[in-house]
C-alpha cells in the first residue's frame, strides 16, 4: 500500500526495550492458552490450535480495548512524536512519485503518444511539483523558524502555515496536520 | 462456548457502535483523543471477531452439536478440512465470515494509511463501524451462528452439502468473500475523502491498490467457481449466467471501470465525481450480491433460500448506503468539479470514456436481467427465466467491444492522436486482423462468434506485442542495454502499465477460450459393459464395468471406461455418483475429466441400471477451455507485476519473472491436479439420437425438476423432469410442429413461460427485450454528450503553470535525480 516507508519507520521507532502493555496482554494470552490446552477435554491437535487462537484473539482484543481507552484518555504519548519523520518519509514518497510520472511522460512522448506541446505543459506542472516537494524536503530538514519561499504561483497550492505541506487549491484544511487553511 | 460466542458477537456490535459514535465526534471536532480511540476501539472489533471465528471453528472440530449451525452443516464423518470450511458453508456462518474478513481488512488498510491520510482515517472508521454494526446487527438480531438447540440436541449433525465437499467450493467462497469486503475498503476512504472534504488524489491513492487486490480476489473466486461448476455440477459448462454468479460479477464491472478511469483522473484530473460514484456503486453492488444470496429474492442454484425479514434489513441499509453516499458526493460537489475536456474523439481519454460505458453497459444489462423475473413476479405476477442465451445474445458482443478497445486503448495518445500517429501505431494490428479473417475465411471458422472473437484475440495480441517491442527499443536507445535487459527494465520502469498489459494478454486467453465454446461437441450414449462409443471421433470410449464402493461419508457408484484416441491408448476415465450419507436424494456428480490445451475430454455418469449395469454417459468435447484457466492465471501474474512494491525492483529487476513463474506453477500445479486425480486406469453402443432441432430446444426450455436448468444441461441421473421434457419434445418435433409453436406448446402445458430459459418478446417481457437497447442507447447519448460539452470548453481556462524556474539550483538538482532514475 502507499506507506511500505511509513510502516517500516514506524516498527524502527518503536523499537522500545521497556515493558509494553501489550507484552502484559501476551503473556497473560499465553498462560490462558497454556492452561486451555491442559484443562480441555477436546485432545484433537486441530482444537486445540483453535481454541489457543481464540485465547491469544482475545489476548489482542484486550490490548486493542488498553490502547483504545489510552487515546481516549490521551495517554498516547508517543504518536506526535514520529509526526516529523513520518512528514518527511510521505514527502519522500510524493517526491518519488512525481519523479516516475515525469518519467512516464518522457517515455510516452518517445513512443509518441504525447505531443511536443502537451510534453510541454504536463511536464511543467510535474516539475513544478516535484520542485515544490525537494524544497520542502530541504526546509524539513531545517528548524521550521525559516520561512519558506514559495517559488511556485501561491495561487495555485495551498500551503499549510504550520506544516508547510502543499494541499490542493481549494483545500480548507491541511491535508497533513488538519490546520485550517485561509 | 456457544453463549460465550453469542455475548462475544453482542460485544462486538455495542464496540463497533461506540467506535462508530467516538469517531463521528472525534472526526467533526477534531479532537485527536476520540480519533485514537476510534480507531483502538475499531481494533478491539477486529480482535472480538478472531476470537468468535476461532471459537465457531473449535465448535465445528469439537463437534459441537447443540450449536444449531454446527449441527446442519457438518457431521462426525466429515473430513476435517470440510469441518473447517463448513464455518462458511451456511448463511449464518458466511455472514460472520464476512464481517470477520471486513474487521481485518479494515484494521490493516487503517493501520497502514494512519499517518498519511490523517484527515480521513476518523472517517475511514466510521464507515467501516457502520457497516460492521448492520452485519453484527444481523446476526445479534436474526442470524445469530451460535443459536443452540433449546431441550435436547441432535447427537450428530446432518452435513455440509455434499456439492460443497469439493476443494474448489472451499477456497471459492473466501476468495469471493476476500474480493467483496475488500470494496469496502476504497468505499471507506471515499466516503472518508468526501466528509472531510481532502478530495485531492490522495485518497485515489490510497485506494487503488486496494481495490486492485480486492479486484484480484474477485477475479480469482469468480474463475474458481466456473472450475467448480465445470467439475462438480456436471454439465460440461462453466459459466451459467446464474444469479449468484452475476452477483459476483457485477461488482467485477464496476471496479474493471474504475481501474481504468481512476488513470484518467491521475493523468488529465478528470472524472473526479464519475470516479468516486464508481466507487460507491462498486461497494454498493458488492452489498447487493450478498442479498441477492441471502434473501432469496431470485432462484438460483447455490442461493441461500428465501428470508423475507433479512430482505428488508438488507434493503434499507442498502438505501441507506446509496442515499448517504450520493447525499455526500452532491453536498461536495463544488468540490468535485474538475477541469474536464476532451481535445479529441481519437485519444485515450476518449477509448477510456467508452471502456467504462461498456462496463456499466454489462454491469446493468447484467443487473437488469438477472432481476427481470422478480420483477415480472412483482408487476404480472408471473414469473419467467432468464437464462444463457438471453444473457449470450447480448454480452458477446459487448465483450466483443471490451476486447477491441483492449487492443485500441494502449495505442492511442493521451489527449490527441495525430492521423500519422494512428497510421503507425495501427499498421501491424490491422495486417494481422485482416490475415486472421482470411484464415477464418479459408478454415470455414463461422465468422459470427468464433472467427470475430479470434480475429480479436490476434488483434490485441499485436497491439501488447507491439507495445513491448516498441516500448523495449526506445528504452534500448534511451539506456544503451541490450534488447532483453530494456525488456525487463520496461517491468520495474513502469510496473502498473506493463503489469496492466500483461492482465490484457490473459484477458485474451480467457476469449480464446470462450471462442473455444462454438466448437463443442456433445452426446449422449447408453451403454452395456463391454460395449463402446464412437460416435465422437478421434474418440473411441469402451465401457468396461460399474462398481459400487463405500466410505464412511458416502456410497460411490463408479463406472470404469477406455478411452482410445485414433486407436492408441489415451485414458482410463472414472466418472461416478456419490451419495453422501444423509444427502441420498442428491448425488453428487463425479466428472471424469482429461485436459489437454486443445480440448478436454470429459464424461459424465448419467444414470445407471444397477440390474443390467447399463448406462447412460454424456460425453463432452470441450475445445479451448483450459485457455480460460491459464488466461486467469496470466491475469493473476500480471496484477502481481502491478502489485510489486518500488523497491521490490529497486534492487534487483530481475525479480520478477522469478516471482511469476511461481504463481504460474501454483496455477499450473491446480490445473494439473484433477487430471492427476481422475486420469490414473477401452460392441456398438446406442446413441441417443438427437436432432439439432431437438438439440437446440432442449436448450431453451427448463427441466422441471428443481434444478433450475435447461433440459440439456440438468445433470440428475435418471432425471423424470429431464425424461418428461424430452418425451414431449419429441412427440411435438415428430408431429411436425415449428419452433415457435413448439415453445407456445410448452408454455401452455405448463401454464406459465417460466418453462422457457428466455423470456418470450411479447407483452410485459417486451420490456427485458427493450431494455438493453434503451440503455445502451442511453449510455452512448450521455457519454457522446459529455464529451461535446467538454470538447467545447476546450481552451477556456488558462494551462499551464508558470515560475517555477525561480530556483536554478533545484532545477539542477531535480535533473540530476531523474537521470538516476533511469
Amino acid at each position: 500500500m502507499s506507506s511500505e516507508t511509513s510502516t517500516e519507520d514506524g516498527r524502527a521507532e518503536r523499537v522500545d526495550s521497556s515493558f509494553q502493555p501489550w507484552h502484559f496482554y501476551f503473556i497473560l494470552a499465553m498462560a490462558g492458552a497454556t492452561w486451555a490446552v491442559v484443562a480441555s477435554r477436546h485432545t484433537e491437535p486441530a482444537a486445540l490450535l483453535m481454541l489457543s487462537a481464540a485465547i491469544l484473539a482475545a489476548g489482542a482484543a484486550g490490548a486493542a480495548l488498553h490502547n483504545a481507552l489510552a487515546g481516549l484518555f490521551g495517554l498516547n504519548t508517543h504518536a506526535p512524536a514520529q509526526l516529523s519523520n513520518r512528514v518527511r518519509a510521505d514527502l519522500e514518497r510524493d517526491k518519488a512519485l512525481v519523479l516516475r510520472s515525469i518519467k512516464e511522460l518522457e517515455f510516452d512522448h518517445a513512443m509518441h503518444k504525447v505531443s511536443d506541446a502537451d510534453l510541454a505543459e504536463i511536464g511543467g506542472r510535474l516539475r513544478a511539483r516535484a520542485l515544490l516537494l525537494i524544497q520542502q524536503l530541504e526546509s524539513a530538514d531545517q528548524p521550521p523558524a525559516a520561512p519558506v519561499r514559495q517559488p511556485v504561483a501561491a495561487t495555485r497550492v495551498g500551503e499549510c502555515p504550520s506544516c508547510h505541506t502543499v494541499n490542493d487549491r481549494d483545500a480548507r484544511f491541511c491535508k497533513q496536520c488538519g490546520a485550517r487553511l485561509s | 462456548m456457544a453463549v460465550l460466542g453469542s455475548f462475544i458477537l453482542l460485544l462486538a456490535f455495542v464496540l463497533s457502535s461506540a467506535a462508530f459514535s467516538v469517531s463521528l465526534v472525534g472526526a467533526r471536532n477534531r479532537r485527536l483523543s476520540l480519533v485514537e480511540g476510534g480507531v483502538g476501539l475499531y481494533h478491539v472489533v477486529t480482535a472480538l471477531m478472531l476470537v468468535a471465528s476461532a471459537l465457531m471453528i473449535h465448535a465445528f472440530i469439537t463437534g459441537d452439536y447443540t450449536i444449531k449451525y454446527v449441527q446442519h452443516y457438518s457431521n462426525s464423518a466429515q473430513p476435517l478440512f470440510y469441518k473447517f470450511t463448513s464455518y462458511w458453508g451456511g448463511l449464518d456462518g458466511s455472514i460472520m465470515f464476512w464481517t470477520t474478513l471486513l474487521a481485518v481488512f479494515g484494521s490493516v488498510a487503517i493501520v497502514v494509511n494512519r499517518q498519511r491520510q490523517r484527515l480521513l482515517i476518523p472517517w475511514v472508521v466510521v464507515t467501516l463501524a457502520i457497516v460492521e454494526m448492520f452485519f453484527l446487527f444481523l446476526m445479534v438480531i436474526h442470524n445469530n451462528p451460535f443459536e443452540t438447540f433449546l431441550t435436547s440436541h441432535p447427537t450428530d449433525g446432518q452435513g455440509l452439502n455434499p456439492l460443497l465437499q469439493n476443494y474448489y467450493m472451499a477456497i471459492h467462497p473466501p476468495m469471493l468473500y476476500l474480493g467483496f469486503t475488500g470494496m469496502a475498503i476504497p468505499f471507506a476512504f471515499g466516503i472518508g475523502a468526501l466528509a472531510s472534504g481532502q478530495l485531492d488524489d490522495g485518497w485515489l491513492i490510497a485506494v487503488r491498490r486496494w481495490t486492485m487486490m480486492a479486484w484480484l480476489f474477485l477475479t480469482v473466486g469468480l474463475t474458481l467457481g466456473g472450475l467448480w461448476a465445470y467439475e462438480e455440477l456436471g454439465w460440461g459448462g462453466y459459466w451459467m449466467w446464474d444469479p449468484v454468479e452475476n452477483a459476483a460479477l457485477l461488482p467485477w464491472f464496476t471496479a474493471t471501470a474504475f481501474l481504468h478511469s481512476v488513470m484518467v483522473q491521475e493523468r488529465r484530473g478528470m472524472l473526479k465525481i464519475w470516479n468516486v460514484s464508481l466507487v460507491i456503486v462498486t461497494f454498493f453492488l458488492t452489498i447487493f450480491g450478498t442479498f441477492m444470496t441471502r434473501s432469496g429474492i431470485v432462484q438460483s442454484v447455490h442461493a441461500f433460500g428465501e428470508d423475507r425479514e433479512l430482505a428488508m434489513l438488507f434493503t434499507g441499509f442498502m438505501v441507506l448506503t446509496l442515499v448517504l453516499s450520493f447525499g455526500l458526493v452532491i453536498y461536495r460537489m463544488p468540490l468535485l468539479r474538475s477541469r474536464n475536456e476532451l481535445d479529441s474523439w481519437a485519444s485515450k481519454e476518449a477509448a477510456f470514456l467508452v471502456n467504462n460505458w461498456v462496463l456499466l453497459f454489462a454491469a446493468f444489462f447484467t443487473l437488469f436481467a438477472t432481476m427481470f423475473p422478480t420483477l415480472s413476479e412483482a408487476v404480472r405476477g408471473e414469473r419467467v427465466t432468464v437464462g444463457p442465451p438471453f444473457f449470450n445474445q447480448w454480452m458477446i458482443p459487448v465483450g466483443f467491444i471490451m476486447l477491441f478497445l483492449t487492443g485500441v486503448g494502449p495505442l492511442l495518445a493521451w489527449r490527441k492522436s495525430t492521423l500519422a500517429n494512428l497510421a503507425e501505431q495501427f499498421l501491424w494490428p490491422v495486417i494481422v486482423v485482416v490475415c486472421a479473417l482470411g484464415a477464418c475465411v479459408a478454415f470455414k471458422i463461422p465468422l459470427w462468434a468464433s472467427g470475430v472473437a479470434f480475429s480479436l484475440c490476434a488483434f490485441v495480441t499485436t497491439s501488447i506485442a507491439q507495445e513491448f517491442i516498441r516500448g523495449a527499443s526506445v528504452r534500448r536507445r534511451a539506456t544503451g542495454t541490450d534488447i532483453f535487459t530494456a525488456l525487463v527494465g520496461l517491468f520495474s520502469r513502469s510496473r502498473r502499465r506493463y503489469g496492466g498489459y500483461i492482465v490484457h494478454v490473459g484477458i485474451v486467453l480467457v476469449f480464446l477460450g470462450f471462442a473455444g465454446k462454438s466448437f463443442e461437441r456433445t452426446e449422449t450414449v447408453s451403454l452395456k459393459p463391454g460395449e463402446s462409443f464412437a460416435g465422437l471421433k478421434p474418440y473411441t470410449m469402451t465401457y468396461n464395468a460399474l462398481t459400487v464402493t463405500q466410505d464412511p461419508a458416502k456410497q460411490m457408484v463408479t463406472a470404469d471406461l477406455t478411452i482410445t484416441r485414433s486407436g492408441k491408448a489415451f485414458a482410463n476415465m472414472y466418472p461416478a455418483r456419490w451419495f453422501f450419507v444423509g444427502h441420498e436424494q442428491e448425488p453428487t456428480t463425479e466428472v471424469a475429466l482429461r485436459r489437454g490445451p486443445a480440448e478436454d475430454f470429459y464424461v459424465v455418469l448419467a444414470s445407471y441400471e444397477a440390474g443390467d449395469q447399463s448406462a447412460h454417459f454424456q460425453v463432452h468435447i470441450n475445445p479451448l477451455v483450459n485457455w480460460v484457466w491459464f488466461g486467469v492465471g496470466i491475469m493473476v501474474m500480471g496484477t502481481f507485476i502491478a502489485f510489486l512494491p518500488e523497491r521490490a525492483m529497486a534492487f534487483a529487476t530481475a525479480k520478477v519473472p522469478e516471482g511469476s513463474a511461481t504463481t504460474t506453477l501454483i496455477l499450473l500445479l491446480a490445473l494439473g491436479i484433477p487430471t492427476l486425480a481422475r486420469a490414473q486406469t477401452p460392441s456398438g453402443g446406442q446413441i441417443i439420437a438427437e436432432s439439432a432441432m431437438e438439440r437446440e430446444l432442449m436448450g431453451e426450455i427448463m427441466c422441471t425438476c428443481g434444478c433450475r436448468l435447461t433440459a440439456a444441461n440438468c445433470g440428475m441421473p435418471n432425471c423424470e423432469g429431464k425424461a418428461a421434457q424430452r418425451a414431449k419434445l419429441k412427440e411435438l418435433i415428430a408431429q411436425g410442429l415449428t419452433k415457435p409453436q413448439i415453445l407456445a406448446a410448452f408454455v401452455k402445458d405448463f401454464g406459465s413461460e417460466d418453462i422457457l430459459s428466455r423470456p418470450p418478446d411479447s407483452g410485459f417481457n417486451r420490456l427485458a427485450w427493450a431494455f438493453p437497447y434503451a440503455a445502451g442507447l442511453l449510455g452512448i447519448g450521455a457519454v457522446a454528450g459529455m464529451a461535446v460539452r467538454w470538447t467545447r470548453r476546450k481552451g477556456t481556462e488558462a494551462g499551464p503553470i508558470a515560475g517555477a524556474a525561480a530556483r536554478p539550483d533545484l532545477e539542477d538538482r531535480l535533473d540530476d535525480e531523474l537521470r538516476d532514475l533511469d
